[in-house]
């Protein structure tokens, strides 16, 4: 493999200390001058008329600016591409927690006082609460108007709460199961979980003296909100800016456009900058959680454990909205065919509209769903068989030159080393522990597979005349590391010290399009980008030091201060050199690619449980996650999304669910709303196998989402292994454990 | 998330709070670790117009040798209480439940006074009053009465503290060479119990207390009776869900938690046999 002097080597956070130190400023830190604080009236009612609303209580509090409804926001619609949000709920609500006033008043309490003083007077309506109910004949279509939309993702003959129906196929499903020894059906549910994000959402929004909207908001993907806002508020884009600041993670769920509208209509009426923080309450009642969902899975099966046939029927459980989902629907069930060479199979996907929290995207926007539900199953076909899980994805798992089961064709495919890996790490083949009173031992492995996204970016080098120098990015780093690796990057195109380089961030009017962080594409993008502008500078550098020195120009060597001429070993200082520049010592590039990358990445994870026979309880005592990494940018920063990324899949697995009852959530803390803290997780090992078949100059593979997926279904896995019962319904609880138990010795 | 407005006290030492709390009788609470207040104040499910921050009385928090029993002030927090030598030799019972108590953030607000006087069933701390026998020292303007755990807890976030009144001290009984367990069964790491188990076995006589178990904290008084009269681990256990009424919740069915009850109070029997001198 090519060696880097700074590339490969573990490095610190750029942002670490201001972060850690509170001196990081996010958007609810933004103060300007005479700003109010908006708060919003949400619905109590899972479905209902709005026949009428008071605010006259609310309008006479001092200190309130301003009280705006559904009736000052008509006919705005947004979204990321679909547009069904409204600002304020028009007429109908259709979730507990949907905005139907707001008010902007001097302060926080004050804004909320007045929030209270709201009355609205509802006629409820028969609420449809689950997806299957949803599709009935007889249940209230919860979008009539859909068709007239913008953005739906295929209009629909007549309208349907089942508002987008996604099918993949390849080859014939029916052929296969003719073909097959056995057939194999499971059906499997996951429950809605929240991002965790430390930052709840936050924007604050200013109509300046140019007439321009300053936005602040803790997004990800600063250049689709300024599109999306334009075209919401049907305002040119160029008028729209959305300025850098820090966002407080991300997971998924800070890429829709958010309070932004509702606050651009405030400070429009008002004439201030607005602010809206949410707090954590209202996130987990109000934001974009993950998809719920109920995937079935049906293969044909040969008796040496061969798939020929898989058919994939998953039903997701969008909400009210699927505004906050990027494409509308998920891209994410294609991935329950697993990577496995499967000639015929057909994923169909159903998003269906209910009267729940709407749902977003989350780390791997609809794989986690589809890979529990695959990676359980193939357990299932081998057990039933009587053969070894870990065998049976080697027999199928798709190797160099194999398409996978839907056809596509990706290269330089590591799987089934990576799952060897896996077993030697993990000792999977070892005997497990001997059973301990009550408790029994076992181990499962999972596998995922995901490439980066595509998308565009830019990027921009410039030496300063003290001979440092400054990359500028148009992408905003939602705290997985990315300015870090932007300035590893740079410090080993150009031959300088990283901290020498500093990166900052473009503000939207400054760059053109970029897609934003998300589907694992920010290395990719980034590397791009920032070697071709680097090769671009340091070019400018050498064609300076050429008229200025009379060297000739591939004679030159750039070591941190100092250029070098590298055949008479000659020396000038970089910063006097520069000091003699009539012009600006910068390249730069754009990146416009927005294909998945023909490159995909592999993750093994391999969970050892013991399970409590008398409780149920399953603990967790070692997770091993490896990965096909291509080449590793900064281990240090990517051993950090592995280990956070595997914590958020075994909190989906084993603890994690936003519960709604009767349409309300009844979660609404993080008391009740169990996310894993580092008490609950094992013995972690975090292997990259690294190799040259990667993506861009860097040879980098995706690592964002990679770990998310497998971890759940290792611990299902694991499970079986030690007790006999399979779950098939997440999160895997002891009390679930216990019953399966129970049901199987009664 | 914002709690409603109110008057902030701070009073010196007990006879301070009392008089704090004559004058502004039932409109106050106390305030301690503040560890369960306030939660309950930002959701406004409390709503006193006027705390008395007892939490700087410094001679409230104490571990004295009182012959037979522990005498502990009632401020003394769970964090001193866990690590407090007498504590750990002569009640290793109540220094491990309380080395359970959520995570060291809590631990070094939370108070032991706090945590009896919430009255929560889902509190680690009163099942050890139970289990040991202990008693509480409450103090109001007539003077101080000592309540033995049974008198205590009276029902949901309820107990025998007068409004005018405040925890002083938590006496707990010497138990040389007892035997003794703690079960705590959550849904993760430093978590609130779905239910737990305190158990103390002195010779033929054992204490058995529950949490979350009913709607106050409970002694599973089936069990002690099975211990007394001869019956082994399991089959007492058998009976700890006795007259039990669990909620059922988001973490557990009520038919769960009178399983668990069960799995748990059969282990810590176990236990407290094992290390029974
Ligand atoms: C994240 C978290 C996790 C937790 N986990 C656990 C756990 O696992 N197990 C567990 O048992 N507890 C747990 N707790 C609760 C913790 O132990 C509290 O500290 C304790 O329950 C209350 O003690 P406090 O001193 O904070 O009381 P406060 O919250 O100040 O007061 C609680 C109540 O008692 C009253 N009060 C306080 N002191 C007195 C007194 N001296 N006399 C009369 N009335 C008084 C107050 O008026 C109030 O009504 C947790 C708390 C948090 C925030």
């Amino acid at each position: 493999m090519v060696s880097y002097r700074v590339i490969g080597q573990p490095t610190p956070r750029t942002d670490g200390t201001e972060k850690v130190t509170g001196a990081a400023r996010y958007t609810a830190d933004v103060q300007l001058p005479g700003t109010l604080r908006a708060k919003a009236l949400r619905s109590p009612l899972p479905y209902a008329r709005i026949i009428r609303i008071d605010t006259a209580r609310a309008r006479e509090l001092p200190g309130v600016h301003a009280v705006l409804t559904g009736a000052d926001v008509r006919g705005v619609l947004y979204g990321k591409s679909y547009r069904d949000a409204t600002v304020l709920a028009q007429e109908r609500v259709r979730f507990i927690g949907e905005q139907v006033a707001a008010v902007a008043a001097v302060d926080e309490e004050t804004a909320q006082r007045a929030v209270d003083l709201i009355q609205v007077e509802y006629e409820e309506l028969p609420a449809v609460l689950d997806p299957l109910g949803a599709l009935r004949e007889d249940a209230p279509i919860l979008h009539p108007e859909m068709n007239s939309y913008a953005g739906l993702p295929r209009p629909l003959e007549k309208p349907s709460n089942a508002f987008s129906r996604e099918v993949r196929e390849k080859g014939d499903v029916e052929t296969g199961f003719a073909q097959a020894d056995l057939v194999v059906e499971n059906t499997f549910t996951m429950a809605r979980v929240h991002q965790g994000y430390l930052e709840p959402h936050s924007c604050l929004v200013w109509i300046d003296q140019q007439d321009r909207v300053q936005v602040w908001a803790s997004n990800k993907a600063p250049h689709s909100l300024k599109q999306g806002l334009a075209v919401a508020l049907g305002i040119p884009p160029e008028q729209v800016c959305v300025n850098p600041v820090v966002i407080g993670g991300d997971f998924g769920g800070k890429g829709a456009i958010w309070d932004e509208p509702l606050c651009y209509f405030l400070a429009l009426r008002t004439g201030r900058p607005v602010k809206m923080v949410m707090d954590y309450a209202e996130e987990l009642t109000a934001a974009n959680p993950r998809h719920p969902a109920e995937v079935r899975v049906t293969t044909g099966v040969k008796r040496d454990g061969t798939i020929v046939t898989c058919d994939i029927e998953g039903y997701f459980n969008t909400g009210a909205y699927a505004a906050f989902v990027p494409l509308g629907f998920l891209p994410g069930p294609r991935h329950a065919v697993g990577p496995y060479r499967i000639p015929d199979a057909r994923v169909r996907a159903y998003h269906v509209y209910t009267n729940k929290v709407p749902a977003g995207h989350m780390r791997g926007p609809g794989e986690p769903q589809a890979i529990f539900a695959m990676e359980s199953h193939v357990d299932v076909i081998a057990r039933t068989l009587g053969l070894d899980p870990a065998e049976v994805r080697l027999r199928n798992v798709i190797r160099e030159g194999d398409a996978n089961a839907l056809g596509e064709l990706y290269h330089d495919l590591h799987g089934a080393e990576t799952i060897e890996a896996a077993l030697e790490a993990s000792g999977y083949h070892a005997p497990p522990p001997a059973p301990d009173g009550p408790v029994r031992y076992g181990r499962g492995v999972a596998i995922g597979e995901r490439a980066p996204g595509g998308g565009q970016t830019h990027a921009a080098v410039t030496f300063r005349p003290d001979g440092s120098v400054v990359v500028h990015t148009s992408i905003f780093d939602q705290g997985s590391g990315t300015y870090t690796t932007i300035r590893q990057m740079a410090a080993d195109v150009l031959g300088m010290s990283p901290e020498r380089i500093d990166v900052e961030v473009w503000d939207t009017p400054e760059t053109g399009f970029d897609s934003g962080a998300g589907a694992s594409r920010n290395s990719r993008m980034a590397s791009e980008a920032v070697h071709e502008a680097a090769r671009a500078a340091r070019g400018a550098l050498f064609a300076l030091a050429a008229e200025l020195q009379g060297w000739p120009q591939d004679r030159i060597a750039l070591e941190d201060t100092v250029l070098r001429r590298t055949d008479t070993g000659e020396r000038a200082e970089l910063s006097s050199l520069l000091a003699r520049a009539r012009a600006p010592v910068t390249g730069s590039a754009d990146f416009d690619d927005t294909t998945h990358a023909h490159v995909t990445a592999f993750t093994v994870q391999v969970a050892e449980v013991a399970v409590d026979t008398e409780t149920g309880q399953v603990r967790l005592l070692r997770f091993t996650s490896v990965h096909d990494a291509g080449r590793v940018l900064n281990p240090m920063g990517h051993e950090g999304q592995v280990r956070g990324g595997a914590m958020q899949g075994i909190g989906f697995g084993l603890m994690e669910e936003l519960a709604i009852a009767d349409g309300r959530v009844t979660t609404p803390s993080f008391a009740d709303y169990k996310v894993p803290s580092m008490a609950d997780i094992p013995q972690m090992q975090a292997i990259a196998i690294e190799s040259d078949g990667g993506i861009g100059p860097f040879n980098i593979k995706g690592i964002g989402e990679n770990p998310v997926s497998p971890a759940a279904p290792a611990i299902a896995n694991a499970i079986e292994d030690a007790v006999g019962v399979r779950i098939t319904d997440l999160p895997i609880t002891a009390e679930r454990v216990y019953r399966a138990l129970r049901a199987k010795n009664p | 998330m914002i709690p409603a407005a109110f008057d902030y006290e701070r009073a010196d030492n007990a006879e301070h709070a009392l008089s704090l709390l004559a004058e502004h009788g039932d409109e106050a609470k106390l305030l301690a670790g503040g560890h369960s207040l306030i939660p309950l104040m930002k959701y406004r499910l409390a709503v006193p117009s006027v705390l008395i921050d007892i939490g700087r009385i410094g001679d409230l928090s104490y571990v004295n040798d009182g012959g037979d029993a522990l005498h502990i002030g009632a401020l003394t927090r769970h964090r001193d209480v866990e690590t407090n030598e007498l504590v750990r030799s002569e009640a290793p019972l109540l220094a491990r439940a309380t080395s359970s108590v959520g995570d060291p953030q809590v631990r070094h607000r939370g108070t032991i006074g706090g945590s009896l006087a919430h009255g929560d069933p889902a509190s680690d701390l009163p099942s050890v009053l139970l289990a040991m026998r202990g008693s509480v020292i409450v103090t109001g303007p007539s003077g101080s009465r000592e309540l033995a755990a049974d008198e205590f807890f009276t029902g949901f976030l309820e107990t025998a503290v007068g409004p005018d009144e405040m925890v002083t001290e938590i006496r707990i009984p010497k138990a040389p060479g007892a035997g003794w367990s703690f079960q705590k069964f959550n849904r993760r790491a430093q978590d609130w119990a779905i239910v737990g188990c305190s158990v103390l076995v002195d010779g033929d006589t054992c204490g058995v207390g529950l949490v979350n178990m009913d709607i106050r904290p409970v002694r599973a008084s089936a069990v002690e009776a099975a211990v007394a009269s001869g019956a082994d681990a399991a089959s007492a256990a058998e009976s700890a869900a006795e007259g039990s009424d669990p909620t059922s919740d988001l973490n557990a069915s009520a038919e769960y938690r009178q399983h668990l009850a069960r799995v748990l109070t059969k282990r810590a029997l176990e236990e407290a046999g094992k290390s029974s001198a």
